[in-house]
Formats: structure tokens, sequence, C-alpha cells
């Protein structure tokens, strides 16, 4: 992402995240448009139904800002921060719909479960920098508080809430809204923006912190960023993949591919293509058979990361 | 301008100090070595040095500015300690990494200059060839020497290496020092940190021996017979120098 790359990418993301913010209707009007009508040309079905339709613009939106995310993340060794981060917008969620069904205000729970990560995801970032405690104990800590902290949300609720809450757990095909993709879209388009711009501090700290730090970058704060960036990426994803398996798409395609890969930028691409794959698939398959989407979605990930570890452990054997 | 100022450092975890009272200057066109056994405070100088800690008492300075400072930091090239684990598995080139010299900001575009830069670095250190393979599968010996070319790119002015051998066969090691000293030779301030004190009297121009306090600064060739050489090391240590070449 050297050059003319960075800027051209950032001016589709803007585009396309402006259209989103401005004309979600007309957007996906056209969405309906193109979908229908590649869907009727080449006999598939699925592509004329809008739940699918914005199904599908989310799994691909997931596709694009996990493993972008979690290419800085993996090689941080700071794999299991969306998982902490997962069950932190979980309270997140929990603390939605108790305001909403206890009040008025019209709070979305995805709203609140992004408040609730970002902060989450700060209080990390300060918890290593600041205390003696490690990255590793800092995410379990934030893990175990936010779920212990969403289970008693959910029983201060006296159960109600947690009929709405299953599919947060393990996310829906069908519930995914209109506002919801287009929300998606928005923030998918901010994190490829953000780390275009932020691509060579945030890789210049991936490759050595303290060497980094000498040189003049504020490691802090692109920690932060990096952090903050996962919080809205595990809220983002959570619609489709559910809580419990969002963490996959951060973790799982930039595994898969790194071994392979033959720079970082490659990597991140590789890991791009490796969760389109994924998502893709995954949507189609949890539709055709009528399973769970999110638990699809990571199979297909690992059956990826699986073949393709196979296959580089047969290339050192053969090359022995 | 001095490059690096010293003055009455301390410092110390709790109670226990590892650097106490250290003054040293380092003037432009110095080779130093920084010795020392196990334990003597080597590293938490280099530390200090780096504006990676703040001493206790005393002050820092690089380039004439507090040590701390984002602007006098910026003029220093790093590389750590055992760089054979430095982003172990990490699918980055040696032209990324040196690249990560070039600008530590943000921004959106590279300049016209970064890639002549970088190009300039690894033939300086004789890497050229290996602009696109992966760090990670590099030697110990051609993994420092991309974090010197990310040193280069970064046009430093200090070059601070903390006993970047380790992990490294002694013909690398031999060919690493000898690119040390031909970068010295070509006006680039140099600060190793080492245990061997062969190696140090051998290649630095100066020595510096460390054991929480400063027991010996001066030109390399009088170490080996000096009253501090004896008082960090004990009076039973003899200095042998092999040639490898």
């Amino acid at each position: 992402m050297i050059g003319a790359r960075p800027r051209a990418v950032v001016a589709g993301a803007v585009l396309v995240g402006t259209l989103a913010l401005v004309w979600p209707t007309e957007l996906f009007a056209a969405v309906d448009s193109v979908a229908c009508g590649v869907g009727g040309a080449v006999g598939i079905e699925m592509l004329c139904y809008p739940f699918m339709q914005r199904a599908l613009v989310a799994a691909i939106c997931v596709g694009v800002a996990a493993p972008l995310v979690g290419s800085f993340l993996v090689h941080r060794r700071m794999a299991m921060i969306g998982d902490a981060l997962a069950h932190t917008a979980f309270a997140g969620v929990a603390i939605g719909l108790l305001i909403g069904s206890a009040t008025s205000l019209p709070i979305s729970p995805y709203h609140a479960a992004l408040v609730v990560a970002v902060i989450a995801a700060l209080g990390i970032e300060a918890l290593t920098a600041r205390t003696e405690t490690t990255g590793d104990v800092s995410m379990a800590i934030v893990l175990a508080g936010g779920f212990a902290l969403g289970t008693v949300l959910i029983s201060v609720s006296g159960g109600g809430l947690s009929v709405g809450i299953k599919q947060y757990l393990f996310g829906s095909l069908a519930t995914i809204t209109r506002d919801n993709a287009a929300l998606l879209l928005v923030l998918t388009a901010l994190v490829v923006a953000v780390v275009s711009v932020a691509y060579r501090p945030l890789l210049s700290v991936t490759i050595d912190e303290t060497a980094a730090t000498v040189a003049g970058t504020n490691v802090r704060r692109y920690n932060r960023l990096l952090v903050t960036l996962t919080a809205v990426v595990v809220v983002a994803a959570m619609q489709i993949l559910g809580i419990i398996l969002v963490a996959a798409m951060l973790v799982v395609p930039v595994a898969t591919v790194a071994p392979q890969a033959r720079s970082f930028s490659h990597a991140v691409a590789l890991s791009i293509v490796a969760a389109q794959v994924a998502v893709v698939g995954g949507v189609t398959v949890a539709y055709a058979g009528g399973v769970a989407v999110g638990g699809t979605i990571v199979l297909l990930a690992i059956a990826l990361y699986g073949l393709t570890t196979l296959r580089g452990r047969r290339t050192i054997t053969a090359s022995r | 301008m001095t490059v690096a100022r010293l003055a009455d450092v301390t410092f110390g975890y709790g109670d226990r100090p590892v650097v106490e009272d250290v003054s040293l200057r380092i003037e432009p066109g110095t080779f130093l070595g920084l010795l020392g056994p196990n334990g003597s405070g080597k590293s938490t100088l280099v530390e200090l040095l780096l504006g990676l800690r703040e001493p206790d008492s005393g002050t820092v300075e690089l380039f004439g500015r507090p040590a701390t400072a984002t602007s006098a930091t910026q003029r220093v090239g790093y590389v750590q300690q055992d760089v054979t684990a430095t982003a172990h598995g990490v699918p980055v080139t040696v032209r990324e990494v040196v690249a990560t010299g070039r600008r530590s900001g943000i921004g959106l575009g590279g300049h016209d200059d970064d890639r002549s830069a970088v190009d300039a670095a690894l033939q300086r250190v004789e890497i050229a060839d290996l602009a696109d393979r992966r760090l990670d599968r590099l030697s110990g010996g051609q993994k420092q020497r991309a974090f010197i070319a990310r040193a280069l790119a970064a046009e430093a002015e200090l070059l601070v290496l903390d006993e970047p051998t380790v992990g490294v066969d002694a013909t690398a090691r031999e060919r690493f020092y000898g690119l040390l000293a031909d970068l010295n030779e070509a006006g680039m301030t140099i600060v190793l940190v080492e245990h061997d004190i062969g190696v140090v009297t051998e290649h630095a121009t100066r020595v510096a021996c460390l054991d929480r306090q400063l027991h010996f600064h001066g030109p390399a060739d009088d170490f080996a017979d000096s009253a501090g050489f004896e008082q960090a090391y004990g009076s039973e240590h003899h200095v042998l120098c092999h040639d490898h070449s």
C-alpha cells in the first residue's frame, strides 16, 4: 500500500461510506437491481431476496474489515482481543436491550454494543500500558467482566431479554435490517480508510514496538487505534456471526495465509480473499441448508486453514 | 554537537540502583563499545539513552535535547537484542521493514525518494538481492543487516545496537562487525552493547565499562590494562583477541 494505491482505496471507501450513510435507500435499491439481475441471469434465486442481499452485503463487509484489522492483531500476538471485545459487546447489547425495554429511547443494541466495546478496548490498552498487567491477562479480565455484566443485566430484566439476545449470540441471516447493513457498510468504509492511512506506522509497531518508539512513532496512539478498530469490527461482524464466533474472522483467515504470503501487503490481500470465500460460501450454504450462518462461515474458514496448513506441511516434507 | 550526554544518571528498580552516577559524553563519529558483566546495567543504560526510561536523577540528552523528546530519538537507529526472534512469523519482506524507517507517521502516499532511499540503504548493507525475501526466512546475520538498513533509510545519525550478535554464527558476526566499522568510517556514530570484550576492543574506538557505575571510559586500546577492567571483571580475567579472517 505505497503510492497511489492507498489514495484510491481511501477514495473508494469514502464514496461507499457516504452512499451508505446519506442515500441508503437508493444504494440498496441499486444493490437489489444488480443482484437480482445477476441472480436471474445465472439462476441463483437467493440473490433476488432483499434479506439475502443484505446478508451478503454484511458478509462481504465482514470479510474485508475483519482480516484487515486481524492482520495487525495476529502478528502482534493479540489474537484473543477479538474474543474479549465480543464478550463486552454482549454486555453492550444487554444494556441496549435493557434501556430500550425500560424507556422509549431509540437506542439500538448495536450502538450500545459499539460504545461498550470501544470503552473496553481502550480499557484493555490502558491496563496493559499503565499497570504491570500483561496483555493476555488484561484481555481475560475484560472478557470475563463483560460477559459477567451481560448475564447480570439479563437476569435483572427477569429473563425478558434472554429471548431477544439469541440472535446476537449466534448471528442470523434474516434479522439484518437495511439500516444495520448500511451501518456495517459505513463502519467497514471507516476501517478501510483508517487502516490505509495509518498502514505504515501500524506495520512499524507490528514489526518492532521498541524500535518504532525510538523512531518517534507514538506507539500508544496506534495501539489505541488498533483496539478501537477491533471493537468496531467486532460489533459490525456480530450481526451475522454472533458474539460467540465473531473473533474467528479476525484470526482464522490471517493465520490461513500467513505461511504462504510473499509480503505483509500480500498477506493482507490474501486474507481478505480467504475471508470472502468463507463468508460468501458460508452465507450460501447456510441459506441452502437452513443451518446457522455464523457457525457455517467459521467452519468454512477453519476448513480453508486446515487445507492450506496440510498443503504447507506437504511442501515442507517434499523439500526435505 | 555532542551526540549524547549523560550527566550523573542514576536509575533503579525499587530501592535497588541498576545504574548509579553515570556521566558519559558521546561525540560525533565515535564507535563506543559498552561493556560490562551480566546484570551490570548495560541494557538499562541503553534504554535511558534512547529515552525509553527516565532517570531517577541526572539528565540524558541526545543531540542537545532531552532523550525523551521525539525530535531527539528520531535521529537514532536502534537494533535490539536477539534479532533472530524479532518479527518471527510476521510475513514482512526486507523492503517493507526498511521502508518503515522512512516515515513513521500517517500518510497516503509514498514520497518519490522513499524507494531510492530504501534501495540505497539495502545496497549499503549488501542485501539488495534479499529485498523481496521475507524477513523470517533470513539468517540472523542477514536480519541484522535489514535492521541496520532501516536505520540508514531513516537517515539516523546514531546507531545503537544492544548485543546484536546473539544467535548469529561466528563468520556472520565478523562480517557484521566489519560493516559497523565501515559505517563508522563513513561518519556514523555507533554505540555497541556487547559482552564479548575481545570483539569490542578490536572494533570500537572507545570503550565504556559499566558495572552499575562507570568503571572505565576511554580509548579501546587502553581498556585491557586499566583499573576499570579489573574492577568490573576481577583480576583473573584477561582479554584474548583472535583473528577470524
